[in-house]
């Protein structure tokens, strides 16, 4: 815990000290801007996995066709199938790990402390009772600009960083950009089953942190806040709206349901492919490493769903058209996109 | 149906997932330690009275435990709100400033216990009988003592107030600093002295309140005074320890006539010492021409009184909270690592003693008993215990826990 606190914590706790006394002595503003630039640091890691994701994404759409005939021949023989599928997987460079594959766990390595690091300086900052003062003395360098800092002002607009919302304000703005920032990355699914369970979860996230959000000193609130800001910025001006203002395909539905029972043959040896298609790429999501995952988990169902349950699938059609059945574009038309 | 468990499965993940996720953030964030508390002890005739992480008040009969006697303490509750010392919110980390615990030490007067509470109340309780005042809100957590000089009570508060009460707790006066206050103020010649977070000291009427001066360091002030002579001793957040002259009788007239609104002078300090490696945090102590002073560096620093130069230095393994006392001719200072030291101050250089290991934490002052040689330690590691350690013999003679109190 010491080298944690060495490299992450008291370099992250400092910084935000210093930057609330530079931003007239504001400690809301300070954790706003620590957010943006940590944020703004992460960008190469967040581009990588981007570049990550892509990649796998072509190499899955490459050996699509030979998957296809893969399980044909061994319908009958599962065993054989997953054999034969993880010797494909292997020629075409691609972990059958998916999201676990070692960029993507290099890449949340390094997010993981830094995002708990800024997480909990945040608290130790805003040291309400004596001891949580005392204790601040320790991870403290001899700046004077930080003792001069100290202790940091805990009101910010009608809050008390220190004490949660009495206004249930925070908690709503924590659901709503977590809920936006999802939507903007998350695929529309052709399964009504995968469909609903995306759906929900994109209600279920923000509800629970919005709930959260309801108890934890509202300085937590604004990181949340500042977060989900952030990465809907990040998004827009990297791919646009994405899927904000895109509709769930409900009139697949039909079609589907005749594709349940070839899914429950060749499901099983799918990898856990992670990301969207390529004309579907995203960054990490609202809420840091939290997001990332949650992002992950679904996007790995929606991968399962293009290419077990369409039956055009079966037909070699491209999966950039089965993940857009009718043709749809990102967001509405006009929206910008840069696939950069 | 296989395909139907899988996909349950995959969901059952899915949301186990996210629950470890959800405690792993949050059990990570909430780092924040829960108010405990750290009441001193204070001996009015044979009765020592404490405050507890409970927010109750024990008074223990000395004579009869000093004779080996097992008397159970005589326990007060002063406010009637259970033992709630938690964060409270998720996972108990969310508002951090509710619990009702004890931190300023008790003081008696006229038959009267005054004690200020964590959730901001003033009270007495009178000795006699057990009867209870109606509390003074102040609005701000209490987290130093009260302290009472002739017919005046005063107590700082977390809302940045000083107030000055009558005996039977009405407001004379308050005063506004600009950050919260969490030291002891200090009254000497007519005039309080009270340290702020808003990095300073001010020197006040006791009459009125007006304000005489103030001083400003380059950090938080969170120790009490110590008024020597016309000099005033304080250490700051900033690393240092400081001598300010203190208020002159001409200066406090001067500022009774100021008209309002009209802004107090700023002093300079006369003298710093700034070689100390962390924030100065409890009151100092005089002995001989030597200012003795903890710091939360691990050390204690013996400095010249007149120019604050450094004599020499005791180093402890742990912080220094608790403010140094004087018992047999022996400065006893308590440290973060548990232990109680002694040290004697008319022996240069002799090392500091290791009178008693308690293995927990020392964050309240100490009590020196002068007549029976005896220092109460309220150490605190879990259990909040309160010792009785007597100096000559290094022997604890007697141990209560404050901090299972049954109703």
């Amino acid at each position: 815990m010491d080298i944690f606190n060495l490299l992450f914590l008291n370099p992250i706790l400092n910084f935000l000290i210093l930057l609330s006394s530079v931003l007239f002595s504001s400690f809301g503003l300070a954790i706003i801007a620590l957010t943006i630039i940590v944020r703004v640091i992460m960008m190469p890691l967040t581009v990588k996995q981007l570049k990550t994701s892509k990649k796998m994404t072509e190499s899955m759409n490459t050996i699509k066709p030979k998957l296809e005939q893969l399980k044909k021949k061994f319908a009958k023989n599962p065993q054989k199938l997953q054999q034969e599928t993880m010797k494909l997987y292997k020629e075409a460079g691609i972990s059958p790990l998916g999201c676990l594959s070692s960029p993507m766990i290099l890449s949340l390595i390094i997010q993981m402390p830094i995002f708990f690091g800024l997480y909990r300086a945040i608290i130790q900052a805003m040291a309400v009772t004596p001891q949580d003062f005392l204790g601040l003395s320790q991870y403290l360098y001899s700046w004077s600009v930080v003792t001069e800092a100290l202790p940091v002002s805990g009101q910010f607009l009608w809050l008390n960083l220190a004490d949660p919302d009495p206004y249930y304000v925070l908690p709503i703005l924590v659901a709503a950009s977590m809920w936006v920032s999802q939507k903007m990355i998350t695929q529309p699914s052709t399964d009504p089953q995968q469909q609903s369970m995306s759906s929900m979860m994109q209600i279920m996230m923000p509800l629970m942190f919005a709930f959260i959000t309801l108890t934890l000193p509202s300085g937590l609130g604004i990181y949340f806040v500042a977060s989900g800001i952030a990465s809907i910025v990040i998004q827009y001006f990297i791919f646009g709206w994405g899927n904000l203002f895109t509709r769930a395909p409900a009139k697949q539905t039909a079609e589907l349901k005749t594709t349940k029972a070839d899914k429950g043959k060749a499901g099983s040896v799918m990898p856990s492919q992670t990301y969207s298609s390529p004309q579907s790429p995203k960054v990490s999501g609202g809420f840091g490493l939290l997001g990332d995952i949650f992002d992950r988990l679904k996007g790995g169902k929606k991968s399962d769903t293009r290419a077990d349950e369409s039956p055009k699938g079966k037909e070699g059609t491209s999966a950039k058209e089965i993940a857009n059945p009718e043709g749809s574009k990102y967001g509405k038309p006009g929206s910008k996109r840069k696939d950069g | 149906m296989l395909s139907k468990i899988k996909k349950s499965l995959r969901l059952g993940k899915l949301v186990l997932i996210t629950l470890l996720l959800l405690s792993a953030v949050t059990m990570l964030a909430c780092t924040a330690a829960p108010s405990r508390g750290w009441s001193g002890p204070v001996v009015d005739g044979n009765v020592l009275y404490v405050g507890t992480i409970d927010g109750k008040v024990v008074a223990v009969d000395i004579s009869a435990i000093l004779d080996g006697g097992d008397e159970e303490p005589l326990q007060w509750s002063p406010k009637d709100v259970g033992a709630d010392t938690g964060g409270g919110g998720f996972l108990n980390c969310g508002r951090v400033s509710q619990p009702m615990s004890m931190y300023g030490t008790p003081v008696v007067k006229d038959g009267k216990l005054y004690v200020g509470t964590y959730d901001g109340s003033v009270l007495y309780i009178v000795i006699e009988n057990g009867a209870m005042s109606d509390p003074f809100e102040t609005g701000g957590a209490i987290a130093g003592s009260p302290v009472v000089d002739e017919d005046t009570l005063y107590v700082g508060s977390a809302n940045g107030k000083l107030y000055a009460l009558s005996l039977d707790l009405k407001e004379k006066w308050l005063f506004k600093t600009g950050d919260k206050i969490w030291s002891d103020p200090v009254i000497s010649d007519g005039v309080v002295y009270i340290g702020s977070a808003d990095h300073k000291l001010y020197a006040l009427d006791a009459e009125t309140g007006k304000e005489i001066w103030h001083f400003e360091a380059d950090g938080a002030i969170m120790s009490t005074p110590l008024v020597v002579d016309s000099t005033v001793y304080i250490g700051a957040c900033d690393h240092k320890f400081y001598a300010i002259n203190a208020a002159t009788e001409d200066e406090r007239l001067e500022a009774v006539a100021r008209p309002e609104g009209e802004a107090a002078p700023e002093k300079q300090a006369a003298h710093v010492f700034d070689g100390a490696g962390n924030w100065f945090w409890t009151q100092a102590l005089t002995y001989n021409g030597e200012i003795w002073v903890g710091c939360l560096d691990h050390k204690v620093y013996v400095l010249d009184a007149a120019s604050l130069e450094k004599i020499r230095e005791y180093e402890t393994e742990g912080m220094v909270y608790a403010p140094p006392v004087l018992l047999e001719g022996r400065i006893i200072v308590g440290s973060q690592d548990g232990n109680v030291y002694a040290v004697d101050p008319e022996d240069k250089n002799a090392e500091a003693e290791i009178l008693h290991s308690f293995e927990a934490p020392i964050f309240a002052p100490l009590y020196p008993d002068l007549d029976n040689g005896i220092v109460y330690v309220h150490a605190q590691n879990g259990e909040h215990i309160l010792y009785a350690l007597r100096v000559a013999t290094k022997e604890v003679v007697w141990s209560y826990r404050t901090d299972s109190i049954s109703e």
